[in-house]
């Protein structure tokens, strides 16, 4: 591992923790949401191993991995707006 | 370095800063701003994968993306309102399929990334440990995701965001097999937060469950 790539890591991880820290307990699913997002990033690995990799298989795995990740990504963006929609149109007490 | 190559980091620093933005905006933000920033980072960094390659098969791929994100955004907008927290789970758990095909793909491959020495037939030892890690990570995730949808308890419990850290800890794995500086950032950043709120959640925080999201106090 080069010590760039490391230095990143450490970088992003203690951001993203320092980020869960601090979040109030009652707004965890809004955070969640966009943790979701983010997870979906697996969609640019997958769209490098399609485009990249030689032998059918493996092609075969990639391009698989590249629409369930597509789907994914797609689906995340649609609920979290949803799920927003509907947390503003909630009736306030 | 060439211009292509400044280009590409220039783009992965917008991209790591827009995610930054997103989870340091989201306990605060009452638009839908933060998700808006997330889903730009993690397009971004897509855009950088495809102008960063020679890709050979671009229909297959164009395809693929087209045929998933229809599937997709069909899902999500014709799913019950009350059962979001189940397809939360569901595409988590997708995520990480996607993620342990992925990987799969690599061991079967491992050429085609100059993950083998020249002059020998085995993968290098390092990235065959990346390699096991991407897919046991991915596999745990997937395991999670699945448990999680039987048991029908997707909202706000601690397993969803144990699933979650685990998928970006798996990214995080791929990146570094893969040498891509912005997906290791992603991966890093949504791994290392979702494992600190599953701690939280786990260490006795009570946050509102996915399900009352629409219900305020």
């Amino acid at each position: 591992m080069s010590p760039v790539f490391l230095s990143l890591f450490l970088l992003a991880s203690m951001i993203g923790a320092a980020c869960a820290w601090r979040v109030p307990s009652d707004r965890i699913p809004d955070f969640l949401a966009v943790l979701l997002l983010a997870s979906s990033a697996c969609i640019v690995g997958a769209l490098t191993i399609a485009a990249e990799t030689a032998s059918a298989a493996a092609r075969y795995l990639g391009l698989a991995a590249l629409i369930i990740a597509s789907a994914s990504f797609c689906g995340n963006v649609v609920i979290t707006r949803r799920a927003k929609k509907s947390q503003s149109s909630a009736p306030r007490p | 370095m060439t211009a292509a190559s400044d280009t590409i980091i220039l783009v992965w620093a917008i991209a790591a800063l827009l995610l930054i933005f997103s989870l340091l905006a989201a306990p605060a933000a009452a638009k839908n701003t933060h998700n808006h920033a997330a889903a730009m980072g993690v397009l971004l960094l897509g855009g950088a994968a495809v102008y960063d390659m020679d890709i050979i098969n671009m229909p297959e791929i164009a395809g693929a993306l087209v045929i998933g994100g229809a599937a997709g955004m069909m899902l999500a907008r014709e799913w019950p309102a009350a059962a979001l927290p189940i397809l939360m789970t569901t595409l988590l758990g997708m995520a990480s399929g996607a993620e342990v095909c992925s990987a799969i793909a690599i061991w079967l491959n491992p050429y085609a990334f100059g993950l083998v020495a020249e002059g020998s037939q085995d993968v290098i030892a390092y990235d065959k440990l990346m390699i096991l890690f991407a897919l046991m990570t991915a596999g745990m995730a997937c395991i999670l995701a699945l448990i999680l949808g039987i048991r029908r308890n997707g909202g706000g419990s601690g397993m969803l965001c144990l699933a979650i850290g685990m998928v970006g800890w798996s990214a995080s794995g791929l990146a570094l097999l893969l040498q891509n500086a912005g997906l290791l950032m992603a991966g890093g950043l949504s791994g290392a937060a979702g494992f600190g709120i599953a701690l939280r959640i786990f260490r006795g925080a009570r946050p509102k469950r996915l399900a009352d999201m629409g219900r305020r106090p």
